[in-house]
């Protein structure tokens, strides 16, 4: 018996780590996205203000963007310096990305810019990351909203399907 | 009979409730039945063996 009830927390409580877990990826996501935005609006200053070209630009942005977004710069600015086309360099950049919780959807808006950032004239590559601005801002709006919904939902299933499991496996 | 199974069904039919509550609050309608739907399955096959055993009785009594 002592057993059983032991393998019932241990169900319960992995369970609503699950739920637990479930919820706080759409948190992570939405902390990416703002972090990602940041540096974006970093660099939109660097190429507009400090008139810096984009190797220049984001060697510096990798300096005052977060922890996850610094070694994608860094690695962004090696690579243009080093004669790799900026659309190739960015893809790879995001494949290197360690540990983001980013969806395919955010994936897609992320790789539209590194295509419209290739352009020669700086215009252009301010209205892109505009344009890449305003898409993050509209993806995090609905993030946010589905996460106050979904976070609390998840948090709930976690436990109760934990408690329902027990009950049907006793 | 084994009493347990009552308070069995009795507990699935309160958690299913509940949580098709959440997932309704959540908007998520179609997973909300599909879990009611899937307590109803569990809580039938648990009971079958009852239920036949309850007709095989019948027959007996009435001899039919």
């Amino acid at each position: 018996m002592m057993i059983r009830i032991l393998g019932g927390i241990l169900i319960c409580a992995s369970c609503g780590l699950l739920g637990l877990y479930m919820g706080y990826r759409g948190v992570v996501r939405a902390r990416h996205l703002a972090e990602f935005k940041q540096s974006l609006l970093l660099l939109k200053s660097e190429i507009e203000f400090a008139a810096y070209a984009l190797p220049q630009a984001f060697a510096n942005v990798s300096q005052r963007a977060g922890d996850s977004l610094a070694d994608f710069y860094m690695s962004l600015s090696r690579r243009v310096e080093e004669k790799i086309s900026l659309d190739d360099a960015w893809n790879v950049g995001l494949k290197e990305l360690k540990n983001n919780h980013l969806a395919k959807e955010d994936l897609q808006v992320v790789c539209n810019l590194g295509k419209s950032l290739g352009s020669i004239d700086s215009e252009v590559q301010i209205k892109a990351i505009d344009m890449a601005i305003i898409a993050i801002d509209d993806i995090l709006a609905r993030v946010n909203d589905q996460n106050a919904k979904e976070g609390k939902m998840y948090r709930r299933l976690g436990i109760l399907g934990g408690v329902l499991i027990t009950v049907v496996l006793l | 009979m084994d009493i347990t199974v009552v308070f069995q069904i009795a507990a699935v039919g309160i958690l299913v409730a509940v949580l098709n509550q959440v997932l309704k609050g959540a908007g998520r309608d179609d997973q909300a039945t599909i879990t009611t739907l899937a307590g109803l399955i569990v809580v039938l096959f648990w009971i079958i063996g009852y239920i036949s055993d309850f007709f095989g009785a019948v027959q007996n009594l009435f001899q039919l």
